[in-house]
């Protein structure tokens, strides 16, 4: 037997942008689907994880039904497979808030950039089916924050919450920002705390929990 | 302030559960597993003995964990392991009951992916739509009676154990609320429950009405967006439980008296099974198909700000399902109108046998022209009535023709020579009719001797006739009763008061009879319905004004 030429892949910056989604566990709240990529895939969830759409949808769509890309301007939708906004069938459109998808016959995704100055972007199913993990809706990060707060203006709004926390990534990984004490596992920090995959930061406001899907 | 966020599996949208406290802290972290092959994956909420955590087995089985807090609960636990193996569509599911290495208790049950009833009417200040708050209610209703029939109580229906799912109603939390109310926590501090408690609770009755009682304040809540009595303190909320009427002012109408009822201070007087509620609730509006139970909808659920919206039945469904209602109608109509064609002579021992075959065909196509457009075409409401009395009188001039036609006179038509018309069209009297003639004020308008103008006369009778009655009342579903009297006096007072305008004897009980028997047979064909509470007081259904 010979020794395997293969070396791990390169680390580049880029890296990160390649990961599979997370889920986000946010107590008394819900479970969100949490994409970095700027390059997203839509599709009907498969049997075997290989080959899995980073949204996969129980739903009548294709395995591959179209790909979410964001540039620095918002998201691109580009449909490999009959998609529409509003009704208007499309091939490649730009995405704004408030939006309505429909992938195939009757599955249809709703679009929202609700904080302003920031193009991280929420998607819910609005057609009754489901994701095929056991979220309530998906989170696209970009490089601007993604918001959990008491007002409209949040990704996630949980009116019983008196600050909004930031997720945000930084080149290191993924931070949340809070105007207080944040515990998490390497004790309480102050401001600002990493949020590492298979951990959970708490303030004395909400409680999330990182973890890597697949 | 701690409060109640709902016992059982709470998901959340864009909303969160009425009134969750800030700083929602859970014993156990997402990824702890309790319990051999469930593992957590974040808190939901906190309820009166415990907490609840979404959790996914090691196969993907999504379920909701509720840890129940005391440890010392073996009888009552048995309580719940009675409601293990219930099963109803309206309800959530229970799993199973198991014991940590810690000894704590978890009930593993169906995850509800919805939304909590209690967050839905948060968002309906003033009250839901009647058709969802119907719609609810009967899948609330479904879920309890199943309940009783299994000899559980539910004792702690509220809207935050209920849920929505996708347009259908789940209820959750039986078999644990005896352990509030012994654990005595309900009349400590819980102000969640207190609006929802039957005045009896305080000398420790339990019976259905309790859950009666609370499916009323429910339903209150639905209509008008707030319970009924509100306070600061359990013991004030209770006062008024026991001793204040619940100001129905605001409550829409049909279901002011549905709430009278259910609402009893005595649970002699409230219903006395869920199910005569629900069906007076399926009632409660017109357009409704009354005693079915709609299925539930599939409602496809939507942003946070968005109601699920109920499938509306498309024209040409609803066209379909009355005509085919129409043809038993129908066919009953036919033999009614037989036999009453044939019972009237043989009873009253007069009447010519020759005019029976012409009665029998005047009332069936009298009864026909008030059932078919009647039931085919249902105005949403009353503001139609001119409309629809001029309809009935073009068809009244219909059967007047059909009369004409049936006593062997010629029809007007382009093709009958006109000199033959004003002959066939007028009426001579004969010796008899010149009696009965001289006595009447028929005899004073028209004179005795003179021809009259036949074709005016039965139109004008048949269309007067249709006109000033309401005949449409005697098809609907919800009328007094079943053959009711006061709309066959209403029906002969009319038919004899324009008796004047037909002028021979033949005509005139021709005439009555057949606007007489039509009432009866309208009635006899038309399905009804009682209404239970919702009896009318209104005695003159077919009154004229």
């Amino acid at each position: 037997m010979t020794v395997s030429d293969e070396s791990p892949a390169p680390i580049t910056d880029d890296v990160q942008d390649h990961t599979a989604p997370y889920a986000l566990w946010i107590d008394g709240v819900g479970g969100y689907l949490l994409c970095l990529s700027h390059c997203v895939t839509i599709g009907q969830a498969q049997v075997q994880q290989h080959g899995q759409a980073d949204i996969a949808l129980l739903a009548d769509i294709s395995r591959h039904h179209a790909t979410l890309h964001r540039d620095s301007e918002g998201y691109w939708l580009e449909a490999l497979k009959p998609a529409r906004i509003h009704g208007k069938p499309i091939a490649k459109e730009f995405l704004r808030n408030g939006d309505r998808i429909t992938l195939g016959k009757s599955c249809q995704l709703q679009f929202f950039q609700p904080v302003p100055m920031s193009i991280s972007a929420r998607l819910d199913i609005v057609s009754g089916h489901r994701f095929a993990e056991p979220i309530e809706a998906v989170l696209l990060l970009a490089d601007t924050p993604v918001v959990i707060g008491p007002s409209a203006q949040a990704h996630v709004q949980v009116p019983e919450m008196t600050e909004s926390l930031k997720l945000l990534r930084t080149k290191t990984g993924m931070v949340v920002c809070w105007p207080g004490e944040i515990s998490g596992p390497d004790g309480v920090v102050q401001g600002r705390a990493p949020l590492v995959p298979g951990t959970t930061v708490s303030t004395d406001q909400i409680t999330l929990a990182l973890e890597r899907m697949r | 302030m701690k409060r109640t966020v709902g016992n059982a599996a709470i998901s959340v949208r864009f909303t969160h559960p009425t009134g969750a406290m800030i700083a929602m802290k859970f014993t156990y972290q997402s990824g702890y597993k309790p319990l051999p092959g469930y593992t957590i994956k974040r808190g939901i909420g906190q309820g009166a003995f415990g907490e609840v955590y979404f959790a996914v087995t090691d196969s993907g089985k999504q379920v909701a964990l509720k840890l129940i807090h005391n440890k010392n609960l073996e009888k009552e636990m048995r309580g719940i392991q009675q409601c293990l193996n219930l099963k109803h569509q309206n309800l959530v599911h229970l799993y199973d009951v198991r014991t940590d290495d810690a000894g704590f208790h978890w009930l593993i049950m169906e995850y509800v992916a919805g939304e909590p009833l209690s967050s839905i009417v948060a968002r309906y200040p003033n009250g839901a739509p009647a058709e969802l708050a119907i719609q609810w209610f009967q899948g609330l209703a479904a879920a309890v009676q199943y309940l009783h029939q299994h000899g559980i109580l539910h004792r702690d229906l509220k809207p935050a154990n209920i849920f929505l799912e996708n347009g259908l109603i789940k209820v959750g939390d039986f078999g644990l609320c005896k352990i509030i109310a012994d654990s005595a926590q309900a009349m400590t501090g819980e102000v969640g429950t207190a609006p929802y408690m039957a005045p009896e609770i305080c000398n420790g009755i339990y019976k259905e009405s309790v859950d009666i009682y609370a499916a009323g304040v429910i339903l209150f809540e639905l209509v008008t967006g707030r319970v009924p009595f509100e306070g600061q303190s359990v013991q004030e909320i209770l006062k008024k439980h026991l001793y204040d009427a619940p100001d129905l002012t605001t409550v829409p109408m049909p279901f002011k008296l549905i709430l009278q009822k259910a609402l009893a201070k005595d649970p002699r007087q409230r219903y006395q099974t869920i199910m005569d509620m629900a069906k007076d609730v399926a009632c409660a509006i017109p357009t409704t198909e009354p005693g079915a139970t709609r299925p539930a909808d599939v409602t496809m659920p939507v942003g946070a700000d968005e109601i699920p919206e109920v499938i509306p039945a498309t024209p040409s469904m609803i066209f379909q399902q009355r005509w085919s209602e129409l043809t038993g109608i129908l066919l009953t109509a036919i033999i009614a109108s037989a036999i009453l064609a044939i019972a009237w002579p043989l009873f009253f021992g007069r009447g010519d046998w020759s005019h029976l075959a012409p009665l029998f065909f005047l009332v069936l196509a009298a009864s026909a022209s008030v059932m078919i457009p009647s039931k085919l075409w249902v105005p949403s409401d009353d503001e139609e009535s001119w409309t629809r009395r001029l309809m009935h009188m073009s068809l009244g001039f219909v059967l007047a023709l059909f009369a004409l036609w049936l006593e062997g006179y010629e029809l007007p038509a382009p093709w009958v020579p006109a000199n033959r018309l004003e002959v066939l069209h007028t009426w001579q009297p004969g010796p008899t009719d010149v009696q009965v003639l001289k006595g009447s004020w028929a005899g004073w308008w028209y004179g005795v001797n003179t021809s009259m103008p036949i074709l005016a006369c039965y139109l004008s009778y048949f269309g007067l006739m249709f006109m000033v009655l309401r005949w449409w009342k005697v098809t609907e579903v919800h009328r007094p009763s079943r053959i009711s009297i006061w709309s066959l006096i209403c029906v002969a007072f009319w038919g004899y008061l324009l008796l004047f305008l037909l002028p021979g004897q033949h005509q005139r009980e021709i005439g009555f009879l057949t606007v007489f028997l039509t009432a009866v047979v309208c009635q006899i064909a038309c399905p009804w319905k009682e209404k239970g509470a919702l009896k009318p007081k209104k005695k003159l259904r077919l009154a004229t004004a």
